[in-house]
């Protein structure tokens, strides 16, 4: 059976560097237009929504540069197998529920899809009506293409399939 | 949180370092002596001093797109208060049936911030949990139930508005694209399939044990001469007022608190602390909510005048139900007009407009210039006026928990605060408390 996979960039659109999760959904979206790819300005209260039939779900949001993690650099978490390193990113939340409330809600409602990965990348500009980062935008179709390939090195690993 | 001497006190000062379930940031001290509360400061941080200032020198149609960004919950709000302000300085009248798309545009942000405030923040201090997510373990279906429900309010404001958060739909005169019918039409079957929920809803939050508050509020809220009130009214009070909303400043005030960044507004002539949001809303216009909503109420027991806030719950349930049952029926009606809007024309003027966000009335006032360029600004958020009265029902409800352990009378007083469902700011969630215990 093939695996269902979706892919969402979180953020605000317009508050500087807190829509990379978005521009870089955008891009996949562009190079992948099979894909599911969704643009979500909700936040974690979208939760449901997101694993709704999927497999492996994709998460990308900004989150706080620092402490090793440039501007523009990107971190991945398996979320399935360390659920707590989420809680301990400083991920930028001007949603009204973050990204990592909606994931443990999901963990417990017992809903969560088998496969979460969560992409944070590392982000300065969160004031509403501010531009991106330079190196943060700038970074942004390096992400989208390395997620596409850890997403094709998913797909390839499992049993029939070669589209999400 | 920190506490005096272990011997038995008669001076307490609280400091409470991290409230949750509010949206914003800012601190609470209260320091309480035997047991009397003897001071309170509730100390917050709110960003609308710095839109009003961004404001000046920009286009009208920029307006309700940068508004829209003081807040993340209740971006509507600002749009539309901005609109019918903007629209005023114009001599725009907005009718039909942009009015309608504007009721239902608000009619889901009411959904998505109630059932958030209800479900996520509120709820958990009435079953005993410290988070929602601890509360999801033992209500699986509620939780799921309600968040389905939020989303159902979610699909409207992304449907009219163009996304869920800082829609940029809205302008000056109406839209600039207005969706099909059949575009429409699965948000319309996800409202029908979330009407018995929003019910049960109601009932559900009724039956909760609600801690003993019998406050004389001075409530204040829209009035509309046949609807319940989003965007258009007079501001009414249980205490006389009745005045059209150009007279916000004749009956309302701003003033500077040493302790806190954020305004507070008081009424003029020695009236003092308010109370807008749900309560206020739902007491003074009960009449106008629809026979449906007021028999729900009345199965349910809720009796207005209400004058427990820890009874806002009940309020926003009944609300959220209206606003399901106030958007199925615009959807039933939708044809999609002609145009998404009015034309507009710009002038030198002053407009202004009230709406009824989530949390109570949130004022507007703009001059604007012959091109309409912004001139003046000046916004008055719901938070900002119910925030003397929240530090008002701390000081009158902390000493009936004086004899409760540290840790209860604090749940108790973030849980009062809670009854505001305060929008301190849309950035971060996290407000310090402090109550300072002296011997």
């Amino acid at each position: 059976m093939t695996p269902r996979v979706r892919i969402i960039g979180c953020g605000t659109f317009g508050n500087g560097d807190d829509q990379v999760g978005l521009e870089v959904a955008k891009r996949i979206r562009a190079v992948r237009e099979d894909w599911d790819v969704v643009l979500d300005t909700g936040g974690g209260s979208n939760a449901l929504d997101w694993a709704e039939g999927a497999d492996l779900l994709v998460l990308v949001d900004a989150c706080h540069a620092g402490n090793g993690l440039d501007l523009g650099q990107m971190l991945r978490i398996d979320y399935i197998r360390h659920p707590d390193v989420l809680e301990q990113c400083p991920f930028l939340s001007s949603h009204a529920m973050s990204i990592a409330t909606g994931l443990k809600l999901l963990a417990t409602l017992d809903r969560l899809p088998e496969h979460v990965e969560v992409y944070g990348v590392g982000a300065r500009a969160f004031d509403p009506l501010k531009p991106f980062s330079p190196p943060v935008i700038a970074a942004v179709p390096e992400l989208a293409d390395r997620i596409i390939e850890n997403v094709n090195l998913f797909l390839d690993s499992s049993p029939c399939t070669n589209s999400a | 949180m920190s506490s005096g001497p272990k011997a038995q006190p008669k001076t307490k000062t609280i400091h409470v370092k991290a409230l949750a379930r509010v949206e914003g940031e800012g601190a609470l001290f209260l320091k309480t002596d035997g047991d009397r509360v003897v001071d309170v400061k509730l100390n917050i941080y709110e960003p609308p001093r710095f839109f009003e200032a961004f404001l000046r020198g920009r286009s009208y149609r920029e307006v309700p797109d940068i508004t829209a960004r003081i807040c993340g919950i209740c971006p509507v709000a600002y749009q539309m208060s901005s609109c019918h302000a903007l629209e005023e300085a114009f001599g725009l009248e907005v009718a039909e049936p942009y009015r309608a798309l504007r009721r239902l545009l608000y009619c889901g942000e009411w959904i998505e911030s109630h059932v958030l405030h209800m479900f996520m923040l509120h709820l958990p201090d009435f079953l005993g949990y410290d988070s929602a997510i601890s509360m999801a373990a033992d209500h699986q279906d509620l939780v799921t139930q309600a968040l389905q429900y939020k989303k159902a309010g979610n699909d409207i404001v992304k449907m009219i508005g163009g996304r869920e958060v800082h829609p940029i739909n809205v302008r000056v005169g109406g839209f600039y694209r207005l969706p099909t019918r059949r575009e429409f039409a699965p948000v319309l079957e996800r409202l029908k399939r979330i009407r018995d929920f929003a019910v049960e809803a109601c009932r559900f939050v009724a039956k909760l044990d609600f801690p003993d508050l019998d406050v004389d509020y001075e409530f204040v809220a829209l009035r509309h001469h046949t609807d319940y009130p989003f965007n258009e009214g007079n501001l009414v009070s249980n205490k006389g007022l009745d005045a059209p909303i150009a007279e916000f400043s004749r009956h309302f005030q701003e003033q500077h608190v040493e302790h806190s960044n954020a305004l507070h507004a008081v009424r003029l002539n020695g009236r003092g602390d308010y109370l807008v949001g749900p309560l206020a809303r739902i007491n003074l216009n009960f009449d106008r909510l629809p026979e449906m909503v007021r028999e729900v109420a009345k199965e349910i027991g809720f009796i207005v005048p209400c004058r427990n806030n820890f009874m806002s719950i009940i309020a926003r349930g009944l609300e959220s139900l209206y606003a399901v049952e106030h958007a199925i029926e615009i959807l039933e009606d939708y044809e999609q007009p002609d145009q998404p809007g009015l034309d507009v024309v710009p002038c030198a003027g002053v407009g202004h407009g009230c709406t009824e966000a989530p949390r109570g009335i949130l004022y507007h006032t703009y001059e604007t210039d012959p091109e309409g360029l912004i001139v003046s600004a000046d916004i008055v958020p719901p938070t900002a006026q119910n925030q003397r009265r929240i530090e008002m029902d701390l000081t009158e409800f902390a000493p009936s928990l004086l004899n409760k352990p540290e840790a209860e009378m604090t749940l108790r007083l973030e849980q009062l605060i809670r009854n505001y469902d305060p929008c301190i700011s849309c950035a971060t969630h996290f407000l310090k408390l402090n109550w300072e215990k002296t011997p």
